[in-house]
């Protein structure tokens, strides 16, 4: 089980979620995707994201400013 | 704002040549900029003076026109300083609404510039600018928050798509578009892209179901190919037969190897074919080929190790679309065991067919109701021809009576029932009424796949009537030993009896010669030489029976003594009407007329009690040839006989009765009314005439009895008898007989005749006698049945002492063997006892007489 981080810091949504969508076919059941994004919909987009594919979204945290890392469990 | 008339028309100009209106689309600048002068480039003065110097103005100007101008200036330059002083006032308030405004609307657009599209500004505001503006801010948030929203939706719609086509592209074919999206277009595309999936993958499923079929059909053809014991090929239409592919089972079906026939790299396939079978393959494959059919061939080959094989071939032309030969496939096995197994059937069926065709006996094959195989034996049993018989129900072959118990039997038997397998019957000819007695031996069998009866059938009728014939001769012989017997019998009694009648008779005769007719007991006498009559009668009878008494026979027409006789019994029974059908021409025969007259009195009495109310009695006489086979039954010779039938329409007989009917002493005549003897007496007289007698006869019908007797080559004589006297001689006669009465009455008798009488007992005493007196005896009456010495030995030795001696044979039996054989001897004549004084006398004058 791994866990690899991405950052989206500073990259407008819808963004995020398209780099997360690249990221997800390298990633196996049970491994966590760690992602950084300070855009304003970001926990709303990753949300939807999870929701929809069926994703676990594990955890939120603030970050500095408006930043936040967000993990997630394939 | 007051409209004001164009300047043109104010200050008189013309509008055609009013420079303004010559050098701007918009025409003269009063009118126009009197509404728009803020919009006009060019300043107030400017425009005045371009007026003041304008020719066109020039042209025109008045000092009233000069005048209304310049009033017009002024006011319209007050005006214009009134509202520009207003503008000043309100500008000010304005600077500062605006600023706050500004400032708001700044805010919220650097918001929205940092990704934030959910800000909303107060729209309210003394600028109607800033208000617009804050509400066009508030409408650009809004309609980006759609696009960003939107675009989030395309994003994770997107992020879904390529998450789905990651799974399919890695083979997970289970994997669709799950989410909801209220974007239509994402929806369409979740339908496309499931769609396109479910196709795509019922596509791979299909082409893998179909690529596994196809592997599984390669995989079977090859086994099959593999294990087919024959060889499949694919050639050229070719002399050669040139092979392109050839299957690993010609190894064992040539003894070549695929890639020695493929190309004729060793040899060609036309090589391996027998030459006498070459051209006869390659005329059928040809032919085949022209109408697009499929050949089958059988050939022979030869194989790699030199042996001849036959095969057979089946295959057929490969086309492209445009119907050009491509190739020739098929496939080609061994059937050299076939083709032996055949011959040897063919063997077997040739033998089995001229085993099962010659037979004597009918053969057949029967299933359902049908005839399924006849032999030619059956066919002409039945009168029909082989190929007639197939398929014929055999029930109505089988005559009716047999009918019901034959299809019984034939039903239990298929039930597999146990019942007769072999049993007679009759069958119908094909003509409907001969009927053919065959004896039946059936069973089952297995006959094409189904239960059968096979069963043989022999034709028994010759037979079966051949031992109807034995049964019916058997039972005359023994009909006729019986009849033997009671004659031997009969004979006897007739004998003695004829003895004791003759010394009755004789002294009867003798009393009556010396009595007056008036004295008292010579009415009693003659009653007893009546009576001795009747029982001499009585006796003939049967020694008529006892087949002895044919002692005067003479050539006589049949037709005459028939004629004569029924007149003369038609005379005495009037209540019977006599129909004569006489053959012309009518052959002699050679009979004693009195017994055949007897015989005829006999059958016609018998005729006339058989038909107690009257009836018909019809005689009728024919010539016939008889053959062996008909007369085998009655022991006589064939040749050609006299028949005379006596039919009447009475009674009848039932078949006891007719089989008792000659018997002496069987009478169905109440008692006292037959003796029992005239038709015994009948029989015996035909019989010992050489013919026979037969009687047929239906109860309630009547009766024919039918006679036959050999015709003679002599002419027949009409002789009338008439009444003899008594003829009286001389010399002394030799009487011998072993009865003391017959001695007694008999030398009486012919001493009243006129003769000397010795008497002698036997035979021995006789010759004896003889020899002392034989100077004088002129006759010697001898008497055939004597102890001692009986009458033919002492015939032979009196002949033998003197041969002209004369001898009248006497006996109470009828002329048998014996006597008959003494007469040939030379004896010269025979008297029957009991006789009387003119019988006597008549015979021994004719044996006197005799040369």
């Amino acid at each position: 089980m791994a866990v690899v981080v991405l950052d989206t810091l500073g990259v407008k949504c819808p963004q995020p979620v398209l780099k997360i969508a690249v990221k997800a076919p390298g990633m196996t059941p049970g491994d966590i995707l760690e992602v950084l994004g300070d855009c304003p919909t970001f926990e709303r987009d990753i949300r939807a994201w999870c929701r929809r594919l069926g994703k676990v979204m594990l955890s939120v945290k603030e970050e500095e400013e408006t930043a936040k890392r967000i993990q997630i469990q394939f | 704002m007051t409209i004001r008339p164009p300047c043109w028309e104010q200050f008189g100009c013309n509008q055609k040549d009013c420079p303004v209106g010559i050098f701007t689309e918009t025409a003269c600048w009063t009118i126009p900029a009197l509404n728009w002068q803020e919009t006009v480039a060019e300043s107030f003065p400017d425009k005045l003076k371009k007026c003041l110097v304008c020719s066109c103005f020039q042209k025109f100007k008045t000092p009233e026109t000069l005048e209304d101008m310049l009033i017009q200036l002024i006011g319209r330059h007050l005006e214009a300083l009134k509202t520009a002083m207003e503008k000043n006032r309100d500008q000010e308030h304005s600077r500062t609404e605006m600023a706050i405004g500004l400032s708001e609307v700044f805010e919220a657009l650097r918001r929205i510039a940092s990704g934030d599209p959910y800000v909303r500004i107060s729209e309210d505001s003394g600028l109607e600018l800033i208000a617009q503006l804050k509400a066009l801010v508030n409408l650009t948030a809004r309609n980006l928050g759609e696009i960003v929203d939107l675009s989030h939706e395309f994003a994770i719609g997107l992020a879904e798509h390529f998450d789905v086509l990651h799974r399919l592209s890695s083979g997970d074919l289970s994997a669709r578009i799950t989410g909801t999206s209220p974007v239509e277009l994402l929806e369409s595309l979740k339908r496309v892209t499931n769609d396109m999936i479910h196709k795509v993958s019922r596509q791979i499923a299909d082409q893998k179901k179909a690529e596994e079929e196809a592997q599984e059909s390669e995989r079977l053809i090859s086994t099959l190919m593999r294990n087919l014991p024959g060889m499949v090929y694919r050639c050229r239409n070719d002399r050669n037969w040139t092979m392109t592919f050839v299957s690993e089972g010609s190894v064992s079906l040539t003894g070549y190897s695929p890639k020695d026939l493929v190309g004729n790299r060793a040899l060609s396939f036309s090589d391996l074919i027998h030459p006498d079978d070459r051209e006869m393959i390659w005329d059928q494959v040809q032919t085949a080929l022209l109408r697009h059919n499929p050949y089958q061939l059988q050939y022979r080959i030869q194989t790699a190790s030199g042996s001849e094989k036959w095969v057979w071939e089946q295959g057929s032309g490969i086309y492209s679309d445009e119907g050009e030969l491509l190739a020739l496939e098929g496939f080609i096995n061994d059937i050299t065991e076939r083709k032996t197994a055949e011959v040897l059937i063919k063997a077997s069926e040739e033998k089995y067919r001229a085993l099962v065709n010659n037979m004597q006996d009918g053969v057949f094959i029967l299933q359902g109701s049908k005839i399924k195989f006849a032999n030619d034996a059956l066919a002409c049993m039945l009168g029909y021809c082989v190929a007639e018989m197939a398929d014929l129900d055999f029930l109505p072959l089988i005559a009716p009576e047999y009918r019901e118990v034959t299809a019984d039997r034939y039903q239990k038997r298929q039930a597999g029932e146990s019942v007769e397998s072999e049993y007679e019957l009759d069958l119908l000819h094909k003509d409907g009424s001969t009927r053919l007695t065959v004896n039946l031996n059936i069973g089952l069998i297995n006959y094409q796949g189904k239960t059968a009866s096979l069963g043989t059938i022999k034709d028994i009728t010759d037979k079966r009537r051949a031992a109807q014939d034995r049964k019916k001769l058997e039972s005359q012989l023994q009909q006729a030993h019986k009849m033997e017997a009671i004659g031997t019998l009969a004979g006897g009694i007739a004998h003695d009896f004829n003895n004791l009648l003759m010394g009755i008779l004789g002294n009867a005769t003798l009393t009556l010669m010396n009595m007056d007719p008036g004295h008292p007991g010579y009415d009693r006498l003659k009653n007893i030489e009546k009576y001795v009559q009747s029982g001499a009668d009585l006796t003939r009878q049967l020694l008529g029976f006892a087949r002895g008494g044919k002692f005067e026979v003479r050539p006589t027409n049949l037709n005459d003594l028939i004629q004569q006789t029924s007149e003369m019994f038609g005379r005495t029974k009037k209540e019977i009407t006599i129909s004569l059908n006489l053959q012309n021409d009518i052959w002699t025969v050679a009979v004693d007329r009195g017994q055949i007259e007897q015989v005829l009195l006999n059958l016609y009495v018998n005729a006339w009690q058989a038909m107690p109310g009257g009836g018909n009695l019809h005689l009728q006489t024919a010539n016939v040839t008889l053959d062996d086979s008909y007369i085998q039954a009655f022991s006589v010779i064939p040749g050609n006989y006299v028949k005379f039938s006596i039919t009447d329409t009475g009674v009848g007989m039932d078949s006891d009765t007719q089989k008792r009917v000659f018997e002496p002493f069987f009478t169905t005549k109440e008692k006292g009314r037959g003796t029992g003897l005239g038709l015994a007496s009948a029989y015996g007289i035909i019989k010992n005439h050489g013919g026979f007698i037969n009687v047929y006869s239906e109860k309630g019908s009547g009766t024919s009895f039918t006679v036959f007797l050999p015709a003679s080559a002599k002419t027949a004589s009409t002789e009338k008898t008439a009444p003899q006297p008594v003829l009286k001689g001389s010399g002394t006669v030799l009487l011998v007989d072993d009865e003391q009465m017959i001695l007694d009455v008999g030398s009486q008798m012919l001493g009243k005749l006129g003769y000397q009488v010795l008497t002698a007992p036997n035979g021995k005493e006789a010759v004896k006698l003889f020899e002392r007196h034989k100077d004088r005896v002129v006759l010697v009456i001898l008497d055939m049945i004597m102890p001692v010495m009986g009458g033919s030995e002492t015939f032979d030795k009196l002949k033998s002492m003197q041969p002209t001696l004369k001898v009248l044979l006497s006996s109470g039996y009828a002329v048998d063997g014996q006597a008959s054989d003494i007469l040939k001897r030379g004896c010269n004549g025979f008297i029957q006892k009991p006789f009387n004084l003119e019988q006597l006398s008549r015979k021994t004058s004719e044996a006197l007489h005799t040369q």
